[in-house]
Parts: structure tokens; sequence; C-alpha cells
């Protein structure tokens, strides 16, 4: 059973994790950025909308439109690369993060990068 | 190596229904260099909705944003409305509020600060100066540092400081 939900690995690597009300969204492009978030404010945008993570290094935009999650990710010193998944696929991911026992700081993940 | 942002990075609303203006400010918050989580909404009634201020759902007792930016001029309830909203909920009254509008009037600019707003941003504004005002309100917000005034960007006084004082 895998431990994380992978929404896309087109070229972009974007996996889901975490626990409870916080949501860890990992994207691989060669490097990777880890961004927690609440997991409300994804489950928000999955109705229509949008959010943007930043952290140092890099950040990632997700709109969502139609039934279309799209995914914008920069690393610093690199181009901008896009993805797109159905929100459904999200909403999923959502739920399946809600069911898990919530992380805590400091600890390991489950993901081998 | 993956980089990691904190458990609990920082969190902004922005409330802003020109696409170009909202993409301003995701512009200038990535510039910011922090970790943030930046959720958009397009109008008041979202806002209200996703600050937990809905009278039709009832729903309450969200976490609060750590910065609101909102748009002045907002379709249906406008960004004054909205803020004079947040300022009356005691769970958002402190929560550091920047509003950026078209108007040059002086007195949009007073009754926002009469009602709360921590800062006044005048449209229209270069990149380099939204950032320049957006780093001083966040660092003012977010670390405690005294803001920079500049021409396009009117601090409160008191503003963020007063509150957390008043807090404290």
């Amino acid at each position: 059973m895998s431990s994380v939900r992978v929404l896309c690995d087109e070229g972009l690597r974007v996996a889901v994790d975490g626990g409870g009300d916080r949501t860890l969204l990992a994207i691989t492009d060669g490097g990777a950025i880890r961004f927690w978030t609440e997991t409300e404010a994804l489950e928000r945008i999955v109705r229509g909308g949008s959010i943007q993570l930043s952290a140092h290094g890099g950040d990632c935009a997700i709109e969502v439109t139609g039934g279309t999650a799209r995914l914008e990710f920069a690393l610093e010193g690199k181009g901008r690369k896009r993805c797109a998944f159905p929100a459904a696929e999200l909403a999923d991911a959502l739920a399946w993060v809600r069911s898990l026992r919530p992380h805590f700081e400091g600890e390991a993940m489950t993901e081998s990068p | 190596m993956a980089t990691e942002t904190p458990y609990e990075p920082s969190s902004v609303l922005v409330v802003e229904d020109t696409l170009d203006d909202a993409a301003l400010a995701l512009r200038a918050l990535r510039g910011c260099d922090r970790p943030l989580a930046v959720s958009v909404v397009r109008d008041a009634l979202r806002a209200r909705e996703t600050l937990g201020l809905d009278v039709e759902t009832g729903v309450s007792g969200r976490k609060a944003p750590d910065l609101v930016i909102s748009d002045l001029k907002l379709p249906g309830l406008d960004g004054h409305e909205l803020l004079c909203l947040v300022r009356a909920d005691r769970r958002l009254a402190r929560v550091p509020y920047l509003l950026f509008s078209s108007s040059n009037e002086l007195s949009d600019v007073q009754r926002c600060l009469d009602c709360g707003a921590d800062a006044y941003v005048q449209k229209p504004i270069g990149f380099e100066a939204y950032l320049d005002c957006l780093r001083s309100v966040v660092h003012w917000a977010f670390d405690g540092f005294p803001p920079s005034r500049t021409p396009s960007c009117v601090i409160a006084q008191g503003g963020i400081h007063a509150a957390a004082r008043e807090g404290a």
C-alpha cells in the first residue's frame, strides 16, 4: 500500500501526505520542496479557487477551474513547470489525509525522495 | 535534500477580483522570501466564508489568517464593509489588514484607517514600490519590524503594534 498519494508523475512529481488538518505537498523536479499547509485551505479550492504556497527556494500555485487542478511550480534558478490533474483526485487525496493521524513537526515523513 | 516549509507556515488571504492585481499580490508575496500559504478569493462573500464569517452557513471558529490583503472596490460587499466585519469579530480583530485600492480620495483612506486597516496602498503602483510596501507590512505583521512609509503606502498610526500592545 502506497504511503503517499501521487497526483502527477510526468515531469513534475506531485505527492500528497500529511495527517488530519495538516497536508504536506511534496513536489519534485530535480530538487524537491515540501509545502505544509492546512488541509482545509486545499479543500476550499477543490470547489474552485486558488492557493499559492511559497518557501525559501521555490513556490507552487494551484488553481482549480471546471474540475481540473492546474499546478505551477518554480524552483529557484529553474524555470516554471506546470501539470494538471482532476480536482476529484485532489479531493480524494485530501480525504485520505483527513483519515490519517496528525503528524507533528519534526516527525519523519513516510515518503522516500 | 528537500526543502520543507514549517509545519504551520504563515497564512495570507488575498481578496481581489481583478486577475492582474491578484497576480501582482501573489508575485510580491513570492518576493517576500518566506514560507507562506496564500489563499485567493475573488469577492467579499467568499472572503467571509473563508474567514468563518459566513452568516448563511453559520461557519465560525476557523483559524484566523496571519494577514489579509484586500481590494477596496469589490463586487457586492466592498472592502471597507468586509474590513469592518472583520474588526467586529473578536477572533479576527487583530489580524493585520492591508487595503489596496485605486481610490486616492482621502476620505476613502481615512474611513479604512478609522475602521482598523493597518495599511492602505494606492494603485496604480509599480511592482518594486508594491513589493517594498508589502515586505514592510509583512515584516511588521510577522516580525515586529517598524514599517517604512512611502508615498503610495499609508501605514496606520499605531496599527499592528498598537493592537499587539493592547493585547499584552
